[in-house]
């Protein structure tokens, strides 16, 4: 936020106030969609790794899979619970991609308040957009 | 019939977040600190830093108390997603004509099998105890409308939760701005002092 003791400090409108309102504002729902994201490719990450163990499966063990929705188990043969994951793939998948816009579209946001509100405060602002 | 989850989990970018529904009060930024000192009623920088502390701390518990709603809210949307999954499961095996076998969970970490023939209604959980028997197309109307509310709930919060976020983000720049002008005030008098002597 702005701090500095340098007498030399342009005055903080209401307006600039709004700006650095939005930004603030902005960061956080970028730090909120960044934690969502990880949260999904671990979600990727395991259907992925079952996909990979069902194949490895014998043809009597291939029979009955049980897959857990929410706190029960249904048992799908193998043909079905790949047609499933596949499906539960695609939906991530989405998911990933829709975050992945609007987290660019975050980040486009927060540039474009950035170089505004520093080409006014100079130094005596610090706006934090810490990437990865 | 889909709905989309992931609207709820982030809320929406809004360019301005306008006024709080619930009635938190908005802070101004403060544009020139002599003169809201002197609006306040003449207080002292010390004494302006404090009030600001103040609100700030009451936004910082205001925000602290909805973000712990908010977290509350979206722990309900996998179970919503579940139990959707489940009964799109239900209906798919019912119109297959299908039996199939399930491990339903019958206390934490046991499990039992079972053999479903014929599904063709489902027990919601309705609260207080109560749980109501439906066809599955209804109960699927209804699982559907519940998430509606909540999301409903959840896109109020965010709003709320936006409205505060800036308000305390104001209120960090105008501590800053009161602050400076304190540090200005006495260096001032410190000089004059020197002065002086």
């Amino acid at each position: 936020m702005a701090s500095g003791d340098s007498d030399e400090q342009p005055n903080v409108t209401a307006a600039d106030q709004q700006l650095i309102n939005k930004f603030a504002r902005l960061h956080q729902n970028f730090a909120q969609i960044r934690e969502e994201m990880a949260s999904l490719m671990t979600d990727l990450a395991n259907i992925n790794e079952a996909v990979d163990e069902i194949m490895l499966l014998g043809d009597d063990d291939g029979q009955a899979i049980p897959y857990k929705i929410g706190q029960t188990f249904v048992h799908f043969d193998s043909d079905s619970i790949n047609e499933r994951l596949e499906k539960d793939k695609e939906q991530v998948e989405t998911d990933v991609d829709e975050m992945k816009d609007k987290s660019k579209n975050l980040e486009e946001q927060m540039e474009k308040l950035k170089t505004n509100l520093y080409e006014k405060f100079g130094d005596h602002i610090n706006l934090e957009t810490d990437k990865e | 019939m889909s709905i989309n989850f992931s609207e709820s989990r982030v809320g929406k970018m809004e360019e301005t977040v306008g006024e709080s529904k619930r009635g938190i009060p908005l802070m101004k930024a403060v544009e020139d600190v002599a003169q809201w000192l002197k609006s306040e009623g003449e207080i002292s920088g010390e004494d302006g830093r404090g009030r600001l502390d103040e609100q700030y701390r009451k936004y910082k518990m205001i925000e602290a108390g909805m973000a712990q709603q908010r977290l509350r809210l979206m722990e309900k949307i996998p179970e919503f997603q579940n139990s959707l999954r489940l009964i799109d499961t239900l209906i798919e095996k019912k119109e297959k004509g299908e039996s199939f076998e399930t491990s339903p969970m019958i206390s934490e970490e046991v499990w039992t099998k079972a053999t479903v023939k014929e599904p063709k209604t489902v027990s919601i959980w309705i609260g207080a105890n109560i749980m109501v028997e439906y066809e599955l197309d209804k109960a699927k109307q209804l699982i559907i409308k519940n998430h509606k509310k909540l999301n409903e709930q959840l896109a109020e919060l965010n709003h709320e939760l936006a409205f505060v976020k800036d308000q305390i983000t104001t209120t960090e720049v105008n501590i800053a701005h009161v602050h400076n002008h304190v540090v200005k005030q006495r260096r001032l008098a410190s000089m004059r002092m020197a002065a002086a002597n």
